[in-house]
């Protein structure tokens, strides 16, 4: 048994240049919020270690950058994700447009069976707000994904976004238990941190 | 306020001084109607003294936006200055804007500007019209810009003597200016270079040029900071954008060739370190590419990024004239050689010697990304694979000058002389010791160099304030390259600078407190005489709160783990 952790899941956050994944980030890893953040160039990465049913789970989470030049880099780090977060920003239309190629994204080069979040960020701007939660809310049933509104500066929803993701990849594994994923990538020595592949994150 | 150089006494002269002098002397259009390029990229390579407009100068040297003939310079700038301008109108012409007229007509400097004369220069511009204007571009920058270059509300608005105008509409404050300036010129350099378009990173890039510019002392440098910082931008691009470029990834010139370079140098330098890392999986993918792309600009204080950006160009025009004979290129100057006879030894030997070997010319960035794992080396062998990603990915203010000093050892080195082992006294030295402090001393292993003579000196640079127990040469030394205090938050020293930099603070006043941003443009001397004073300073060192933790054993009486020494 571990002694530091019982899992460790890896997550990715995903979606438009701008809508805030670092932001959410740091208030989720670090409980800060700046209005300048730094844009993300390539791949960010931090941790964090959460109590979920008992059980103390490790969230390695990558950050990645969201302009279309960064897509063949960031793509590699799809594979080893068990949990990808796509994020868009309630108050740009666009970025909840693409939200549709992001999907493609995953379909394209995550493992197959990975788990999907859609998180509408920047929800404390009310007054900016573009997209309908009940639309967004909508189009996330119908692909089967759950769906939160977040906002990184309050603090609103954003634990629970990372938690959702955590508790549904803990009981997708708890399901699969007899798999060779589980097996391989959720049962980690002590002292072994994760290997990391080259190119991928796993 | 610097004595002429004929008046320039060999007893009172320090070398702050001396090498101010001598820049000021070897940039002087009126002393030469050519200038010593090599005599002045050699001196470049090891740090140019804020001083004056001299960066500013050099740069526009090292960055071919003028040339070494002076008598060309009025016209050819002239001429630059009006192309940009030609651009500005055939890309950023759009104006129906209230907004604007008002903003126009309220600016007092609207009248100087070059920008607000339609006919006011030739048309060398690819004849585009603001029919090609692209708002999804725009705004693509516009976003970047404002919310990863908040430095630039606190550069003084009119620095650049631009209204705002044009284009970009969103302006509400002065100091909008500045934000528009940077935009405007990263627009136009993608639409003039389609193939790249703007690309995340390069923003942090034009930042520090035109940081630099807009505080030109010399008035028609400032004015003209936004045309300017335009070309030395578009220079430094012509070397690098292919690390931008989607479709050169994976070409000799693109990212992942320069990630592979990194790989391979730490390889040959650091064997030790290098299999460590990839024994855990840490790739230079994961930490290095914005290092690469941005040139090192997200890492580090602005003085520092400054003091490195020197050396890089500097040897970026060496690795140009590679197969010249740049002896040939050396002119008598008698001014100039009793201006370094007037010193201690150290500009003798920065204009003598050219220490970068032939073979790593054009490559300082990986040498100093080397340089900067190397520094790191003890915390990195501790780490598991997340802490040490999370130090990776995190600033590097304190551990610049280790990385710089062991840039210059790699670079002089080349590809076939193996770097030496860490001694063992080393060990024995910073065992005793916790934090950063061991890691500042340690990483000092890789600049066991004969010239500057210990492995602990990193500390001095980096953490403490050296001047303190040093002697008075040390004291100017340290302040030699000293620049304007960095504008980015995240630092001990933000706090402390003042918010606005406009003008480089003098050496005298700037040498206290903030050795940190003191430069290895001229270090040996100072670390020869710092090295009488290591164990006191690295005692001083504030340990981080992230190496506490790999240095936790140590601090319980049980000893770090250190790499067993190679003999």
């Amino acid at each position: 048994m571990n002694p530091e952790y019982d899992y460790l899941f890896k997550l990715l956050l995903i979606g438009d240049s701008g809508v805030g994944k670092s932001c959410l980030l740091l208030r989720f890893a670090d409980d800060t919020y700046t209005e300048s953040y730094i844009s993300t160039i390539g791949v960010d990465f931090k941790i964090r270690t959460i109590e979920l049913e008992g059980k103390t789970v490790k969230l390695q989470i990558w950050d990645t950058a969201g302009q279309e030049r960064f897509r063949t880099i960031t793509s590699s780090y799809y594979r080893g994700a068990h949990g990808i977060i796509v994020v868009y920003d309630v108050t740009d239309a666009d970025t909840f447009k693409n939200v549709k190629n992001w999907l493609q994204e995953i379909d394209r080069y995550a493992v197959e069976g990975v788990n999907k979040l859609l998180v509408g960020n920047k929800s404390d701007l009310v007054g900016k707000k573009v997209v309908d939660y009940n639309e967004a809310k909508a189009f996330a049933d119908s692909l089967g994904i759950s769906f939160l509104e977040t906002s990184a500066k309050s603090a609103t929803n954003v634990e629970q976004a990372f938690l959702t993701m955590a508790k549904q990849i803990k009981d997708r594994m708890g399901n699969n238990n007899a798999t060779q994923q589980t097996k391989s990538t959720v049962n980690i020595k002590p002292g072994q941190p994760v290997q990391q592949s080259g190119g991928g994150c796993c | 306020m610097l004595p002429a150089p004929a008046a320039v006494s060999p007893q009172v002269m320090s070398d702050f001084r001396a090498r101010v002098a001598l820049f000021e002397h070897l940039l002087d259009p009126k002393s030469h109607s050519v200038l010593d390029f090599e005599r002045i990229r050699r001196l470049c390579y090891h740090g140019i003294p804020e001083s004056g407009n001299i960066r500013q100068l050099s740069w526009k040297l090292l960055l071919n936006f003028i040339p070494s003939d002076t008598s060309s310079w009025k016209s050819i700038v002239a001429t630059k200055r009006s192309i940009y301008h030609g651009f500005v109108r055939d890309f950023c012409d759009v104006r129906p804007t209230v907004e604007y007229d008002t903003a126009s007509a309220e600016d007092p400097l609207a009248n100087s500007d070059p920008l607000s004369s339609p006919s006011s220069s030739d048309s060398m511009s690819p004849g585009a019209r603001v029919t090609d204007f692209d708002p999804a571009l725009l705004d693509a920058i516009d976003k970047d810009v404002r919310r990863t270059l908040p430095s630039l509300q606190v550069l003084e608005a009119p620095n650049t003597g631009l209204p705002p105008r044009r284009l970009f509409l969103r302006c509400t404050s002065s100091y909008d200016q500045n934000f528009h300036a940077v935009e405007r010129l990263l627009y136009i350099f993608a639409k003039l270079n389609p193939g790249i378009q703007y690309v995340q990173g390069m923003s942090f890039v034009v930042f520090p040029v035109f940081y630099l510019l807009a505080n030109d002392n010399d008035l028609d440098g400032k004015l003209n900071a936004e045309a300017d910082a335009f070309f030395l931008f578009h220079e430094i691009l012509s070397e690098y954008r292919d690390l931008f470029i989607e479709s050169m990834d994976t070409d000799a010139t693109g990212i992942n060739s320069a990630l592979a370079s990194l790989r391979d140098r730490v390889t040959h330098l650091d064997p030790d370190l290098a299999h460590d890392m990839e024994s855990k999986g840490i790739t230079p993918a994961f930490f290095a590419f914005r290092w690469l792309t941005c040139l090192c600009a997200q890492e580090f204080d602005l003085p520092d990024l400054l003091r490195l950006w020197d050396s890089v160009f500097a040897d970026r025009q060496a690795a140009r004239n590679r197969g010249a004979n740049e002896a040939e290129t050396a002119c008598p100057d008698p001014v100039a050689d009793a201006l370094v006879a007037a010193t201690s030894g150290n500009l003798a030997r920065d204009l003598n010697e050219d220490i970068v070997h032939v073979d790593r010319r054009g490559l300082f960035v990986t040498d100093f990304l080397a340089g900067l794992l190397t520094a790191r080396r003890v915390a990195l062998l501790a780490m598991p694979f997340d802490e040490a990603l999370q130090l990776l990915q995190r600033r590097h203010s304190d551990v610049f000058d280790a990385a710089l000093r062991a840039a210059y050892r790699f670079a002089a080195v080349g590809d076939n002389v193996p770097v030496s082992p860490p001694p063992h006294h080393a060990h024995g030295v910073v065992a005793a010791y916790s934090g950063a402090a061991i890691e500042a001393a340690v990483a000092g292993w890789t600049a066991v160099w004969k010239r500057v003579g210990s492995v602990a000196t990193s500390a001095a640079g980096s953490e403490v304030d050296g001047d303190e127990h040093g002697g008075e040469n040390d004291h100017v030394r340290d302040s030699t390259m000293r620049a304007p205090p960095p504008l980015r938050g995240h630092t001990r020293s933000q706090s402390e600078s003042p918010p606005v930099a406009t003008v480089p603070p003098t050496p005298t006043t700037t040498a206290r407190g903030h050795g940190r941003h003191s430069s290895l443009g001229s270090m040996s001397g100072m670390m020869w005489n710092r090295l009488k004073n290591v164990r006191s300073s690295i005692t001083t060192i504030p340990a981080s709160p992230t190496l506490d933790a790999v240095a936790g054993p140590a601090g319980a009486g049980g000893g770090v783990s250190l790499p067993a020494p190679e003999v």
